[in-house]
């Protein structure tokens, strides 16, 4: 029994360890990468590559799953709100709750799934392919070649993209509310005012920044310290994926805590 | 690469357009059209925020614009940015209000003469608006629900105080207050008919009181003429000598009374001798008995005996017959 708990205590006790020596590792990482921010020539050429690869290409998943939230939004409200709450409510929920929450979050999930493991796999397999290694034998500094390219990326683009997907859930939500419910263009926009405050938009740019930062950093972080070959950055893109979800959904409890 | 560097220009660039540009179409502000600010004061303005809508006669004109406190804490300065086009009322004020009951405030321009009741804040620049905030709904049902509490409050201890024992007893003390009203109503009747006879014999009493007063003077002037003139005197002297007289027939009469009483003493032994010698006669006992062994003499002796005796009989009965008492 006492052997029993022991190994539990202990299990712990790792798993602690091993926590924050990834966040160490990851702390490390990220040093590396801000002190590549010198390296202009080595990272400038690449950004917008990235930007491409990570904003752009991403904008049709992202502007789909928002365009679908926004009509849910719309009919799961109008079910809602029934008898005494007005119907113009609806513009007010499918506005604020895409703006500040799901525009954000989702349109952060989708992108964690798809650039995040892009990125652990990417890196990862260069780093069992040992390219990361001939990079640093280059002189090449691996974090402003690889990491610092992708972090700046997602960091822009990621609200860039939520932008346009809270746009269109918006109007999805709009079209939702004047075709499919009893609702009328300016009853659905007096909605929308009503308690719309321009924070929102800086609250959710704030939101998508820091995910962004989230997604291609873990992603980088995870691909940069692939082990075991092809298994290995199988691992490596589904711990970027799981990493990035749960940092995502950490990081929007905080700013709303912080912020609201 | 150029390709990419466009695509990328166009996504940021549409983002941040779309970021700024629906912020403020949703924040009210037009291009299209000229604005103008006005200010007014109020002594609170509850939940209205920035931004919130302005409106004339249920029309939106324009934006709450900025929203300060005075220096001096006295007042809130609100800005309201109006349309150009837009004329207010010669005695323009604004009300602050909820919109609806979802937490919505908004700002109204209405005509002061027209809500005479309203207590607006008065500023002492003319160029600013006069300012009202209406309480919050959530104010009013707040003093609303203390109120309801209250009156549970009341209802409970009415609840606890008056039960079904209660209200029995209340309802026994609403008949028996009946039956006493009923009781005293009668008595009153009762009593204004004894006291109306009351008052009769008191009325015939007096008469007779005054009768026997008269009366009583009369005979007291009687007496006085009487006692004047000395025959109470003659009266009580008469009256003297007739109670000696009365003295002395009592004298008489005892000592009647104990001679009568002597002779009937000797009377009975005088019987009893006359039985003891007829008892000698009949047993033949004695000298007169043998004389009369003879029965003539014997039969008129004992006849003799027997008128005696109705004699005596009748002088017990009767002594008046054979005693005669004269007084005067």
């Amino acid at each position: 029994m006492a052997g029993k708990t022991l190994d539990f205590v202990g299990a712990t006790g790792r798993a602690a360890l091993r926590f924050a020596a990834t966040v160490g590792e990851w702390g490390v990482l990220m040093q590396d990468t801000i002190r590549g921010l010198r390296a202009v020539r080595i990272w400038g050429k690449l950004v917008f590559e990235q930007m491409m690869r990570i904003g752009v290409a991403s904008v049709p998943i992202a502007l789909f799953i928002a365009a679908f939230t926004g009509i849910v939004l719309a009919l799961q409200a109008s079910y809602t709100f029934t008898g005494a709450v007005p119907v113009y409510l609806v513009g007010s929920l499918v506005g604020k709750t895409m703006i500040i929450e799901l525009g954000p979050v989702l349109t952060g999930l989708a992108l964690a799934g798809r650039v995040g493991a892009s990125i652990a796999a990417e890196l990862g397999t260069m780093r069992v392919t040992e390219q990361i290694d001939a990079l640093e034998t280059m002189a090449y500094d691996p974090a402003a070649y690889l990491v610092l390219p992708r972090v700046l990326a997602g960091a822009v683009m990621f609200p860039a993209v939520t932008l346009l997907a809270s746009a269109l859930g918006i109007v999805a939500g709009w079209l939702t509310a004047i075709q499919l419910l009893d609702m009328s263009t300016p009853e659905f926009v007096r909605g929308l005012e009503t308690f719309f405050v321009p924070f929102d938009v800086v609250f959710s740019v704030i939101k998508s920044f820091s995910f962004g930062l989230a997604v291609t950093s873990l992603g980088c972080f995870f691909g940069f310290r692939t082990r075991g070959g092809a298994a290995g950055v199988g691992r490596a893109a589904t711990s970027a994926v799981v990493a990035s979800s749960m940092v995502i959904l950490v990081f929007d409890a905080f700013w709303a805590a912080v912020l609201l | 690469m150029r390709r990419n560097e466009v695509w990328v220009g166009v996504v940021i660039l549409l983002s941040v357009v779309i970021a700024v540009a629906g912020s403020f179409w949703l924040r009210g502000y037009r291009l299209t059209r000229g604005t103008t600010t006005v200010e007014a004061l109020f002594s609170g303005v509850g939940q209205l925020p920035d931004g919130a809508s302005v409106k004339l006669r249920g029309v939106t004109i324009g934006r709450v614009n900025g929203i300060a406190v005075e220096p001096d804490g006295t007042a809130v300065r609100v800005g309201l940015a109006l349309n150009t086009d837009v004329q207010l009322p010669a005695d323009a004020a604004v009300l602050i209000a909820p919109e609806s009951m979802f937490g919505d405030w908004g700002a109204e321009i209405v005509s002061r003469s027209a809500n005479p009741r309203l207590d607006f804040f008065e500023p002492s620049d003319p160029g600013v608006l006069p300012g009202f905030s209406i309480p919050d709904l959530s104010r009013l049902t707040a003093t609303a629900d203390q109120i309801a509490e209250n009156l549970a409050t009341i209802t409970d201890r009415v609840e606890v105080a008056f039960t079904q024992e209660t209200a029995e007893n209340l309802r026994l003390v609403i008949e028996n207050v009946g039956r006493v009203s009923e009781q005293v109503a009668e008595l009153a009747d009762a009593q204004i008919g004894a006291v109306e006879e009351l008052v009769e014999n008191v009325r015939t009493s007096t008469g007779e009181v005054q009768e026997a007063a008269a009366l009583a003077t009369r005979t007291l002037a009687e007496v006085e003429r009487l006692l004047s003139g000395g025959v109470v005197d003659s009266i009580v002297g008469d009256t003297r000598v007739t109670a000696a007289e009365f003295r002395r027939l009592a004298t008489d009469l005892r000592e009647t009374t104990t001679g009568l009483s002597t002779t009937l003493q000797f009377a009975d032994s005088t019987l009893v001798r006359f039985e003891r010698i007829g008892r000698e006669l009949e047993t033949g006992e004695g000298t007169l008995a043998q004389l009369l062994a003879d029965s003539t003499v014997a039969v008129q002796t004992q006849s003799a005996l027997m008128q005696l005796t109705l004699l005596l009989e009748d002088f017990r009965e009767n002594p008046g017959r054979y005693v005669r008492l004269s007084i005067f």
